[in-house]
């Protein structure tokens, strides 16, 4: 029998079968090894469970290969996961056999060490092992790393239906912090179905099923537990109390319905009973335009900033730290900006002499783990877009997709496939269009592409372009022309990068916040501007208190209660300075106080950047480096010392790139396996400030990358750092490689169980006893060149 | 659950803080106290003189030590979550001292909630508990940690798992053994069995020994 799930789907409301592991527990006690190994050792057992649920009314069978993947189960993998679906298909040939896909077992990045890669090679493996079941049910997911490599493998390994479900809190959201907004949002475009699993019982889900019917256009799926266990392990919700939460979830909204931990065939019978013959509950989807992280959704309902600071372009800083290969510029931007209040941050990596592809994805990676604002992916490459999508953990922007045909058809794709929404450029062929009704045509040709492809309105963002007024000063009011036209027909979003109109103007904020202002009134949803400065995100308040959207002008009175509303730029990372205090720089950066300022009146002052390096800034460490060698200042007052100076060097640096002049290149990481980096993280930090070009590859990093890194960078010292006796071995295999491909870098190694015994065992040069000992060893190394 | 800032200031390599370090301290107790969400489990199981329950043999003479003359022990587990890690990326983006501080903040918080556990734990079992021991303690194999977390069914119920070198992820994280000393809640039993903690440990260079007043100040 070869049925079609989907169109069964679209007629009918689905029954799936209950608990596996907890009748397998009943039959057999503790099983003592992987349940799926019953598959091939015990086929009896596996077959009456599926065939009591076949009786009991069940449309699906769910084959045993819930943690069969090749994480849990090894090499035994396809073959526990063939004979499972086999097994189903045998016990009941009329109905739909699931390919169950659980939880790799491990935890991905950042928390955990398994990147999307690995989960992915997982599950890809399982689905194409599984290739004989009818349908895919990636279940029990807590985390989006994992989620989003199941269902992608799915797809593109596999024409089957998809149905993908998560297991949530008491608290609504899963054990990583993943919202049933986020999970709808980012799952929907990927799966066939969408909905909820375990952990919790019939009661506590139905809010969730509530909210998942809302936020999704599939057909919705939940499985609860019978009940909480208590703790003996016993489930308490009888077959016929769950039959009446049935009734409540079909009423809700949900189109498939089956039972977890502690269900039975009882449970079954009776929802069987009520779903038969039961059409479909209609959809109650409601189409919001929204973007998400994996933990924060953006409805965009009102005007959300968008933050355009991580971009090199026209950013002397920025562009210097990615071609080093320093991500943490970056970070602080993330974290800078999402403190300033913005919604959703840019993020670009467009600057010749870099691979755009590798540096964007990495980039997304980086500022995702600092902020849990949604990201925009700004590139004009598709290939970089694309691998920038895959690994982000979210509903994202791709910015963007213009009129002309190239892009249409590279990047409308894209969007489609991975859920993105999309920024439309009003631009073709033709160039950038002079009039309103040639942007609209633009708008319209995008709006109409899109659609073929299934994209709603609701996920198109129209930027009708900033002209430059100082060239062309009747440009100004078309676009805010456009903003207003194409929001009357459309139920599109409109976004615009606002700065670009002063350019070549003076005292250009003037003109940038009028524009803003005027932009908001005609009608823009989503500015790109710079959230630190406080004039941008003045006007954002301003225009929603005027248009009733800010309630009682409640945020807004919070936000600016204590101001006197000045109109110098914000930096966070540091407290409010206290003013020099008559501190000279040197005595600031010893006691560790903010330092930028300080650092810019000298620079403004017309002092050298290299007087101030070496008169001030060196000497202020080398006092604290003092203090901290004869024990007089202790690890926090050097960090606070080593802070200080680096806001003062990068007031410098993004000034006078070229007075930063590097000592030497050093590449840190923890190794893999490890994600215990706060040690090595310090080492950075202060390396830096010793002049050293620091490219920090992050934690849990292989050998290879480590090897490569050293080799692209031409490093002559390598740092590595790792917390445990388990992770040291691959320290130590680090070394190996490096000994082997890039004989003339020396190794440092730091870490909690390490000593100096124990790094001259794995064959280290260094051992890094503290935080000043690698600056030791760098100067050793860089002198020695 | 709370921060002994003597603690952590241990963590972080001492010192006098002055009221600047001081406000910083606050900052980071503050954030890494709004980013946990701590969760914990546990399983009680009979105790034999060698296995917990005849399914788990922990193949270690401080554990065997530790639970003489029990009749019952608890394995227990607590994770503060994911949400720290990215709590003490954002503390790094702006500067390494508020790093360092949301780190060792979170070290203690983990600690302090796993007091609260235990103790709320006995409470509700009745029972008076031995002090915790962990995977990685005195003889007690690090290995442990992924039978420890199965038993427990961690990953399920608190979202905690064990890498592949027996690391604990999230990092702010703790499995332990614990052994049933009465079978009826009394907090003065217990008192007399802790008070000194670390001590009883054959760990001696483990990062987190506590030291107190009687123990001698490890060099740092």
């Amino acid at each position: 029998m070869k049925k079609d799930f989907r169109k069964y789907l679209s007629q009918n409301t689905v029954v799936f079968d209950g608990a596996f592991g907890t009748m397998l527990q009943r039959e057999v006690g503790d099983p003592g090894m992987l349940p799926e190994r019953f598959n091939t050792e015990r086929p009896d057992v596996v077959s009456a469970i599926h065939r009591a649920y076949a009786e009991a009314g069940a449309d699906v069978i769910s084959a045993n290969t819930f943690g069969a993947n090749r994480a849990k189960a090894g090499e035994r993998s396809d073959e526990l996961i063939r004979a499972g679906v086999a097994l189903a298909r045998a016990a009941a040939p009329d109905r739909f056999v699931a390919l169950d896909l659980g939880p790799t077992g491990r935890l991905a990045e950042p928390a955990g060490d398994m990147t999307f890669g690995e989960a992915y090679d997982i599950f890809a493996a399982a689905v194409r092992a599984g290739s004989d079941a009818d349908v895919i049910l990636v279940e029990t997911m807590s985390d989006m790393t994992e989620l989003r490599a199941a269902l992608l493998a799915a797809r593109e390994n596999s024409d089957k239906p998809v149905i993908a479900s998560m297991t949530f809190a008491e608290n609504m959201r899963t054990f990583t912090g993943v919202s049933a907004e986020c999970f709808a949002l980012t799952a929907s475009p990927l799966a066939d179905a969408i909905g909820v699993n375990c952990s919790l019982g019939p009661a506590e889900l139905l809010p969730v099923v509530e909210k998942l019917a809302e936020l999704s256009p599939r057909p919705v799926i939940v499985q609860p537990n019978a009940g909480l266990p208590d703790s003996r392990g016993n489930y308490s919700v009888g077959a016929e109390e769950f039959a009446a939460y049935a009734e409540k979830f079909l009423g809700a909204g949900a189109r498939l319905i089956g039972g977890c931990c502690g269900t039975t065939p009882e449970h079954i019978r009776l929802i069987a009973r009520l779903a038969k013959g039961r059409a479909p509950a209609p959809s109650r989807y409601v189409p919001r335009a929204a973007v998400c992280s994996a933990t924060k959704a953006v409805f965009i309902d009102g005007v959300r900033v968008i933050g355009e600071r991580i971009n090199p372009t026209g950013k002397k800083a920025m562009k210097a730290a990615l071609l080093a290969g320093d991500y943490n510029y970056a970070a602080k931007q993330a974290v800078e900006q999402t403190e300033a209040g913005a919604d959703i941050l840019d993020v670009n990596a467009g600057l010749p002499g870099i691979d755009e592809k590798e540096v964007l994805t990495e980039l997304v990676r980086r500022v995702s783990s600092v902020t849990d604002l949604p990201l925009q992916i700004d590139t004009s490459d598709p290939a970089a877009a694309e691998s920038a999508l895959r690994a982000y953990n979210g509903k994202a922007v791709i910015n963007s997709v213009s009129g002309e045909e190239k892009s249409l058809s590279a990047v409308l794709p894209l969007a489609a496939k991975y859920g993105a929404a999309v920024v439309g450029l009003t631009v073709d062929e033709r160039g950038v269009p002079k009039t309103t009704e040639e942007r609209l045509e633009i708008a319209e040709k995008i709006i109409a592409r899109a659609a073929a492809h299934g994209i709603p309105e609701t996920d198109i963002y129209i930027d009708c372009l900033t002209l430059t007024v100082g060239a062309e000063q009747e440009q100004a009011v078309r676009t805010l022309d456009a903003i207003r036209e194409i929001k009357r027909r459309h139920n599109v979003r409109t976004v615009l990068g606002v700065s670009n109109v002063s350019f070549g103007l003076p005292a250009r904020r003037i003109i940038n916040s009028a524009f803003l202002t005027a932009a908001l009134w005609a009608g823009l949803d989503l500015p790109i501007l710079n959230p630190n400065l406080p004039e941008n995100m003045q006007a954002v308040a301003a225009f929603n208190v005027l248009t009733c959207r800010d309630k009682g002008c409640a945020k807004y009175a919070e936000k600016y209660a204590d101001t006197t509303a000045g109109f110098t730029e914000v930096r966070s990372g540091a407290p409010a300075s206290p003013a020099a205090d008559g501190c000279d720089l040197r005595a600031l950066v010893k006691k560790g106080l903010p330092a930028a300022e300080e650092t810019a009146r000298l620079l403004d002052g017309g002092a050298e950047p290299l007087d101030i390096v070496n008169g001030m800034l060196i000497p202020a460490l080398t006092d604290i480096g003092d203090a901290y060698e004869a024990g007089r200042a202790f690890l926090p007052q050097l960090l606070a010392a080593a802070d200080s100076a680096k806001e003062s060097f990068s007031v410098i640096r993004e000034r006078m790139p070229a007075a930063a002049e590097s000592r030497g290149v050093i590449v840190l990481a923890t190794v893999k396996g490890d994600v215990h980096d706060i040690g090595k993280n310090i080492a950075g930090t202060v390396l830096e400030n010793y002049g050293y070009r620091v490219v920090d590859l992050g934690k849990n990093v292989p050998p290879e990358d480590v090897a490569a890194a050293v080799k692209k960078h031409g490093a002559k010292l390598c740092g590595l750092s790792a917390l445990m006796t388990t992770t040291v071995p691959h320290m130590a295999e680090t070394i190996t490689l490096l000994r082997r491909e890039c004989p003339d870098c020396r190794v440092m190694v730091g870490g909690a169980v390490l000593t100096e015994d124990y790094a001259k065992r794995i064959g280290a040069d260094f051992y890094c006893k503290d935080a000043l000992a690698d600056v030791r060893f760098a100067a050793e190394v860089y002198r020695h060149l | 659950m709370n921060v002994d800032r003597k603690e952590l200031l241990r963590y972080v390599g001492g010192g006098e803080p002055d009221e600047a370090m001081n406000a910083r301290i606050d900052e980071a107790i503050a954030a890494a106290t709004a980013a946990a969400q701590p969760r914990s489990c546990f399983r009680r199981f009979s105790y034999d003189g060698r296995t917990l329950g005849g399914v788990y043999d922990p193949e270690s003479r401080d554990v065997a030590e530790l639970l003489r003359g029990c009749k019952e022990a608890f394995l227990f587990a607590a994770t503060l979550g994911g949400g720290i890690e990215r709590e003490t990326e954002k503390a790094f983006a702006r500067g390494s001292l508020g790093a360092l501080l949301t780190d060792a903040a979170a070290s203690c918080l983990i600690e302090s909630y796993c007091d609260d556990e235990c103790e709320r734990i006995a409470k509700e079992e009745n029972v008076t508990l031995t002090l915790r021991f962990s995977c990685g303690y005195g003889d007690y194999p690090l290995t442990h940690q992924r039978e420890v977390c199965r038993l427990l069914d961690t990953q399920r119920r608190i979202g905690l798992y064990v890498g592949e070198n027996s690391l604990l992820m999230p990092r702010k994280s703790v499995t332990a053994i614990a052994g049933v000393i009465a079978h009826s809640y009394s907090p003065t039993d217990r008192r007399g069995h802790t008070a000194d903690k670390c001590a009883k440990c054959a760990a001696l260079s483990c990062p987190y020994r506590r030291s107190p007043a009687s123990y001698p100040e490890e060099k740092k």
